[in-house]
């Protein structure tokens, strides 16, 4: 049987054909405008970036959910024969080849309701870290530090951690580590990463954001952990380097030494 | 005529009460002998801040210190004698870099020793960076802030400065149209097409809910006002640019470029806010391609540049502050 006997059957003529593929090229056209308006709002407006964001998934579900309604609208309207000829190739469909692309839909479903993360956001989902550039009906986009856009399904979240550095806020904490010897001056080595932090162009203090520098004692280094938030979770491997940069410079010029064989650091952030 | 700007930058002469509104009977407290420890005086650059440090020189028969770019704590030292003193431009105290804060840790060491009273002028912006990063507000038990000037306030200051009023003129309805389209550019792989985005205009759209029988002098400096956040120095600035014989409200508007600061410019242009006045080495160690994004600064009119001090140009006062604000710059 070949496809078009299939339309035959179910009662889709030409005008209606015409009708459907119009419904979904101005469905695919309207996520595309929204989309693009909304991402252009955002980033006018940095304090609500990433709420403005969240709204792109939510349109284009919506507009594709309306697609869907259009389109299935005149084909509900089935004889019985129809109704189990149609309904019969859904079931079989979802239940072999389609099973994982319905699993992601429900995930992307839960996405929108549940919000564990957001576009914007910068998490670590099944060991991939990076920023959520587009949440689809089927699948997560998030674009890792190194540029690679890696396309997580929806359904991964039923079954793996989800980790969000910064929770819908524009703003995310950065830890910044660098080591000195056991001999040097960890007083003074804790100040300069202080003030290197807080120079720097991209920090960003408040009261509910604060900085901190903690010190932690190796076997035979210490480890010096800056703690501060930086305005834009963009910036975050821009600030570090700006920090870590900045404090080596102060570290040589000062005299305090760092070890010379690599340590560890951790990836924790 | 005078012109407000090139008085300096302390701003033009406006009555204490006028600037710190609810806050000049927390300054009268002080000026009268009550209360200790020492005092803050915050203010936006050109907004007036001068005046009020003068009003405590005179009534507290105070010295005065006013501190350049590159001043450290030892030109306090040399001039505090036990007497009162008043400080003009504390944000000098302090460089946003490693070891920057050195000059402005020693001052505040001090502070805490001084038996007299001590009154400090610090900028808005340095004084937010300040607490923020320094908790700089810990050490000053009364701070007053300049406050902004009503659009009532603001016509009388500013009409005060000139022999012959301008005609105030209403704007011609049919000048603007409700609607302003720009252009931006939509992409999709290779292909790329320039669409017109129709916005409402601001101002039409406000002109709109009016009721049409305003008064355009009332129009006029009620939008001074609102341009300049009731910085006097500012609003006269902006007066200054625009007006002629003849004034309409819309022609009073904040000078801004149409192209957006990269983080470098706006890092730069906050620190030359939140300083007033800099010099151009101090900024070199601190700002990527110095020289390329003064001139881009300069170019804009965001800042002036005169023997190798940077100043912010004080009519573009508003629009830098929106920018940097904007970015999140601290």
């Amino acid at each position: 049987m070949t496809a078009l006997q299939v339309l035959v059957d179910l009662g889709i003529d030409q005008e209606m054909l015409a009708g459907i593929v119009g419904v979904l090229v101005a469905a695919y056209l309207a996520s595309r405008v929204v989309g693009y308006a909304l991402i252009a709002v955002a980033e006018r407006s940095p304090r609500r970036r990433i709420s403005i964001k969240m709204l792109v998934p939510i349109a284009r579900f919506l507009i594709y959910g309306i697609a869907a309604f259009l389109v299935l609208g005149p084909l509900l309207r089935l004889s019985t024969a129809q109704l189990l000829a149609a309904s019969g190739l859904l079931g079989a469909a979802l239940g072999f080849g389609l099973k994982d692309l319905f699993a992601g839909m429900i995930g992307g479903l839960v996405l929108i309701t549940e919000r564990p993360y957001q576009v914007g956001d910068k998490v670590t989902i099944d060991g991939d870290y990076g920023e959520v550039t587009d949440i689809g009906l089927r699948a997560t986009t998030l674009m890792t530090p190194d540029d690679s856009a890696v396309r997580v399904p929806n359904a991964t979240l039923f079954t793996a951690n989800v980790s969000n550095a910064n929770d819908g806020r524009p703003e995310m904490m950065v830890v910044v580590e660098l080591a000195v010897t056991a001999g040097a001056d960890v007083g003074r080595a804790s100040e300069i990463v202080e003030e290197a932090m807080v120079t720097s162009k991209y920090v960003y203090v408040d009261d509910d954001r604060p900085f901190a520098v903690l010190v932690e004692d190796e076997s035979y280094y210490r480890t010096i952990r800056g703690k501060a938030y930086v305005a834009d979770l963009r910036d975050e491997f821009a600030f570090a380097s700006d920090v870590t940069e900045r404090s080596m410079a102060a570290f040589a010029s000062e005299g305090i030494e760092m070890p010379e064989a690599p340590v560890h650091i951790s990836e924790h952030r | 005529m005078d012109s407000a700007v090139g008085r300096g930058r302390q701003g033009p002469d406006v009555d204490v009460p006028t600037l710190l509104g609810d806050d000049h009977e927390a300054f009268e407290t002080v000026l009268s002998g009550e209360g200790t420890g020492p005092v803050a005086v915050v203010g936006e650059p050109f907004s007036g801040r001068g005046s009020v440090l003068d009003r405590a020189v005179r009534e507290l028969d105070a010295t005065r210190v006013s501190l350049d770019p590159g001043d450290g704590v030892d030109r306090i030292r040399a001039k505090t004698n036990g007497a009162p003193v008043v400080i003009e431009d504390c944000q000098h105290l302090y460089e946003r870099r490693i070891g920057g804060f050195e000059a402005l840790s020693a001052f505040l060491d001090d502070l805490a020793s001084i038996d007299a009273r001590v009154v400090t002028g610090w900028n808005r912006y340095a004084w937010a960076y300040l607490t923020a990063v320094q908790a700089l507000d810990r050490e000053f038990p009364v701070t007053v802030e300049i406050q902004p000037l009503s659009a009532e306030r603001t016509a009388e200051l500013v009409l005060a400065r000139y022999d012959e009023m301008p005609a105030f003129v209403a704007d011609d309805p049919e000048r603007g149209g409700l609607i302003v389209t720009t252009r931006h550019e939509l992409g999709w792989r290779d292909w790329s097409v320039s669409v017109p985005v129709p916005m409402l205009d601001p101002v039409v759209a406000r002109d709109l809910f009016s009721d049409g029988n305003l008064d355009p002098k009332d129009v006029t400096f009620g939008r001074l006002a609102a341009v300049s956040n009731g910085n006097l120095g500012v609003a006269t600035a902006i007066w200054e640019t625009h007006h002629g014989s003849e004034v309409r409200p819309s022609d009073i508007a904040v000078p801004a470029s149409d192209r957006d600061l990269d983080r470098e410019e706006a890092f730069c242009l906050r620190i030359v806010l939140a300083k007033e006045r800099v010099n151009r080495a101090q900024l070199t160690g601190i700002v990527d391609g110095l020289d390329r994004v003064l001139g881009r600064l300069s170019r804009d009119g965001l800042v002036t540049i005169e023997d190798g001090i940077v100043e912010p140009v004080p009519a573009a006062v508003p629009a830098a502050a929106a920018t940097t604000e904007r970015g999140r710059i601290l």
